[in-house]
């Protein structure tokens, strides 16, 4: 049942689209660059992670 | 294993998981971890992430503790579920991605985790090679899937230059 799934959704989604959204992907990752600069995650409060440490 | 800083997780809106930790040096580094809005429709939409890392300042110098900690970033999330898979885009918004590559190759050879195998593809994009890797278990339910669509993906935008 999964495999059908998967089938579907590559045939519905093009890549064309998902390329659209890689470059999206890209341009956030510029901006997270210069935010993490400017100090925008600095004092963002530590939470419980499931992760460790 | 090379020791590594102590990393927190931190509360963010804008990212799916978000990572902080401080070097001895007083480097402050961030590791973003997203969902890919391309894969909303798939069943694997909440295991694959796109990952990133960035320091807060310009590093200098060497300091093999950063590197073992992003890769034990990584090697917790897909330990934490073999189904989770990472890929990673180097950062190029300093036209340093090629050494970042390089380093990142490093602390992955070093210091990866049992059964997680890496595939490498670059393209080109905004007229600077981007270095992309998929980071993945080979218990990986979609392990076929997943490796063919990341292929298939970074192919067609080559081919799209």
């Amino acid at each position: 049942m999964f495999n059908i799934k998967i089938v579907n959704v590559m045939k519905t989604q093009t890549a064309q689209d998902r390329m659209k959204e890689y470059i999206k992907m890209h341009e956030k990752k510029k901006q997270t660059a210069i935010d993490v600069k400017n100090g925008k995650y600095s004092d963002l409060p530590t939470k419980y992670s499931k992760f460790g440490r | 294993m090379e020791d590594s800083y102590i990393y927190r997780q931190v509360y963010s809106e804008e990212f799916h998981y978000l990572f902080r930790f401080k070097t001895e040096n007083q480097l402050e580094y961030v590791a973003t971890v997203d969902l890919i809005p391309s894969l909303k429709d798939s069943i694997f939409y909440y295991n694959v992430f796109n990952f990133g890392f960035y320091c807060r300042q310009i590093h200098t110098g060497s300091d093999k503790k950063i590197g073992a900690t992003i890769i034990k970033i990584i090697n917790n999330l897909i330990n934490y579920d073999s189904d989770n898979a990472i890929i990673y885009t180097c950062d190029s918004s300093d036209y340093k991605e090629e050494n970042r590559n390089r380093l990142f190759n490093i602390w992955f050879n070093k210091e990866r985790a049992m059964g997680v195998y890496k595939f490498d593809e670059d393209i080109i994009m905004d007229s600077c090679i981007m270095h992309t890797s998929l980071l993945i278990h080979f218990n990986n339910s979609f392990y076929s899937q997943i490796v063919n669509m990341y292929k298939e993906d970074l192919a067609f935008m080559r081919s799209s230059k």
